[in-house]
């Protein structure tokens, strides 16, 4: 079975603790995306199970076989690096038959093997050609292409498409995804992208300083964040974190003190178990709100401070007490600058973080 | 006025390309450079009264005669019969021992740079300045104990001597400049060949030195022009046998009968073709090196 497992994981550079105890289990078929921002460890985490890094605690499982001592070679795991590390001095062809020498297959079997790669990723015309000559697109077929040669038992991929333009990198990520579907390998992707996560894993983990804050599914890791950061990290635009205080719980609406405005809404009944008048961090996306006529005991009302057409959507900037808050609304509503707006979120969109930054829900 | 200014105007030329005036005052100013060499061939090609004429000619009917006397000399005594110089025999010196030692010197440097690069010490740094501290004194100071080392180990005048000193004297400076190179590639290459099931000389040899071409000719041409005019050691370490062309060179200008400027000027510039060659192969090379391939910072 092709499966990775990480247990307690860590690494030590001198002082510095780049990862800690990091978990992982990854099943064959399996996408799963390490998404955090730079300087998280998230590929230090990748480079030991690659073992390109030693490993200063914890264990590598591939397969089912620890693999802590054995050379990346050995490991039966093919890596896609960011800036693809192609062999400048070797062409095409000679790029994905490279893999293969290491298996000590005869020539004839290599050439074959190499012509059905570059006809699965559309690379024959350019087989001939040095890696210096390619362009961009081609550069990162290629690597995806050196990596599914050799037929390993799992991928890892490190921050694949963060060199491709806008265009080439949908297209790329429909790629990879249909390649990696056929092939019910265990995939560890690592990105900073998190329409690259949201779009290709079958899961996340949401990795902050070395460890890692979350792991589900990227509908879960999206409307059920487990706390703040990974809150404020997962959506565009990034969802409103508002100070509030919770003042009561009636039915399966909560009263908040928000900004000298009392507004109640329907959050999960965990939140009744919290101390009246304790402060709370209310989650709400930029796109669950409503705008809407009148005011009443469940809306917010605030003052358009700046106007973003995006396209189908416009991003509102509202100001309230010295704190922003983003909504979008759909392009055919007008807003203008300086109004007043009564705004309410819909239901199950508030979330509600106790003061340890955790998400409080049952 | 205006044919000057109309010489380094920028109209109706791209962007960035020189215009005729400026490419005449860079050749202008190139010339001034390279006038103390063309002189030198001139002078080769002269005869004596030529040589010496005062003011300078500088048309004159060429003759090989300095050429011919490089090689030969006609014998002072009994009949004028042409005997060699030994010139020949310090030609091929001079090109064994610049090619060995810089050879030498680029295999050991190019090994120590990669571990100096790739898997450093604690203290890397400190090691590098060491390296370089060697160079860092005149040779005049390092003459005399060098001179009685080799005399002790019996290296004195011996090709083996002068290789191992040359390849030693190129060696800080090949370090650092392949140090360089080697910190310009991309460590993923090295990893992913490494995953692909590379032996670390595999790693070195396959991935490693095809993308530092451009750099290993850089540093052999430094090193070969540096080598092939050391002039310090090969006087006081080489024998009449391992005698290299500097040194022999040298001897022609005390002459009895005053400096024989033509002769002179024909061996410098015989000594110039192989260091002229080589740089002009090398450069090739060191242009179309330089795009290191895939990888962009």
């Amino acid at each position: 079975m092709s499966t990775i497992q990480v247990t307690n994981l860590t690494k030590r550079f001198g002082d510095m603790l780049a990862v800690s105890g990091v978990d992982l289990d990854v099943a064959a078929g399996e996408v799963l995306c390490l998404l955090g921002p730079s300087g998280c460890g998230k590929t230090t985490t990748l480079r030991m199970i690659a073992g390109l890094e030693t490993t200063s605690d914890g264990e590598v499982r591939i397969a089912g076989k620890r693999v802590n001592e054995i050379a990346p070679s050995e490991r039966d795991i093919a890596m896609v690096f960011q800036f693809y590390a192609l062999y400048p001095s070797l062409t095409v062809a000679e790029n994905l038959g490279f893999p293969l020498h290491h298996d000590k297959l005869p020539q004839a079997e290599i050439d074959n093997l190499v012509s059905e790669v570059a006809r699965k990723l559309e690379l024959t015309d350019v087989l001939h050609r040095l890696p210096g000559y390619l362009a961009e697109g081609e550069k990162q077929r290629v690597a995806v292409a050196r990596a599914i040669i050799r037929d390993p038992n799992c991928f890892l991929f490190d921050e694949p498409l963060s060199r491709l333009d806008v265009e080439l990198r949908q297209t790329m990520r429909g790629q990879i995804k249909e390649i990696l579907d056929g092939l019910s390998k265990a995939t560890v992707i690592v990105t900073h992208d998190q329409l690259e996560a949201l779009t290709m894993a079958d899961r996340i983990a949401v990795m902050r300083d070395g460890k890692i804050e979350q792991v589900a599914s990227p509908h879960d890791i999206f409307t059920k964040p487990k706390n703040l950061f990974v809150a404020g990290f997962i959506g565009t635009p990034q969802m409103n974190l508002q100070e509030a205080v919770l003042t009561g719980f009636e039915g399966d609406k909560g009263t908040f003190q928000v900004a000298d405005q009392t507004v109640a809404m329907a959050v999960d009944p965990a939140v009744q178990n919290l101390d009246s008048g304790s402060k709370v961090t209310l989650g709400i996306r930029p796109r669950a709100y409503d705008i809407i006529e009148e005011a009443a005991e469940d809306t917010f009302s605030a003052e358009v401070d700046l106007i973003e057409p995006m396209g189908a959507e416009t991003l509102i900037h509202m100001m309230e007490s010295g704190t922003d808050v983003r909504v979008v609304i759909d392009r055919t509503v007008r807003l203008e600058q300086g109004e007043r707006v009564h705004m309410r979120c819909r239901p199950e969109q508030a979330h509600v973080f106790n003061t340890e930054g955790d998400r409080v829900f049952s | 006025m205006s044919v000057l200014m109309s010489l380094f105007s920028r109209k109706e030329r791209r962007l960035r390309e020189a215009g005729w005036g400026w490419t005449l005052f860079a050749g202008i100013i190139s010339l001034i450079y390279f006038f103390p060499v063309l002189w030198i061939i001139m002078t080769a090609f002269k005869t004596r009264a030529d040589a010496l004429a005062t003011p300078p000619v500088f048309f004159f009917t060429p003759t090989l005669d300095n050429f011919v006397a490089v090689f030969y000399r006609v014998a002072q005594t009994g009949s004028g019969e042409a005997i060699g110089t030994g010139m020949g025999g310090f030609f091929f010196n001079s090109i064994f021992v610049a090619s060995a030692g810089v050879f030498l010197a680029l295999i050991i440097g190019t090994l120590a740079s990669y571990g100096f690069s790739r898997y450093p010490l604690k203290g890397n740094d400190t090691y590098l300045f060491v390296v370089l501290t060697t160079r860092m004194l005149p040779p005049i100071i390092v003459i005399i104990p060098i001179f009685l080392m080799f005399r002790m180990a019996g290296l004195s005048g011996s090709y083996i001597g002068v290789i191992l000193l040359y390849a030693a004297f190129n060696l800080p400076f090949s370090i650092w400049m392949m140090k360089s190179f080697f910190d310009e590639l991309s460590p993923d290459v090295e990893d992913s060949a490494r995953m692909d099931g590379s032996s670390e000389f595999g790693v070195f040899f396959k991935m490693c030195i095809p993308q530092l071409k451009a750099g290993l000719a850089a540093t052999a041409v430094f090193a070969v022009i540096l080598t092939w005019n050391e002039f310090l050691f090969a006087l006081l370490l080489t024998s009449t046998d391992t005698r290299t062309v500097p040194v022999a060179m040298a001897r022609t200008i005390g002459g009895e009968i005053g400096v024989e400027w033509g002769l002179l000027a024909a061996i410098i510039t015989l000594f110039l073709i192989p260091v002229f060659g080589v740089t002009y192969l090398l450069q090739n090379h060191l242009l179309r090196g330089v795009t290191f391939g895939t990888i962009k910072k």
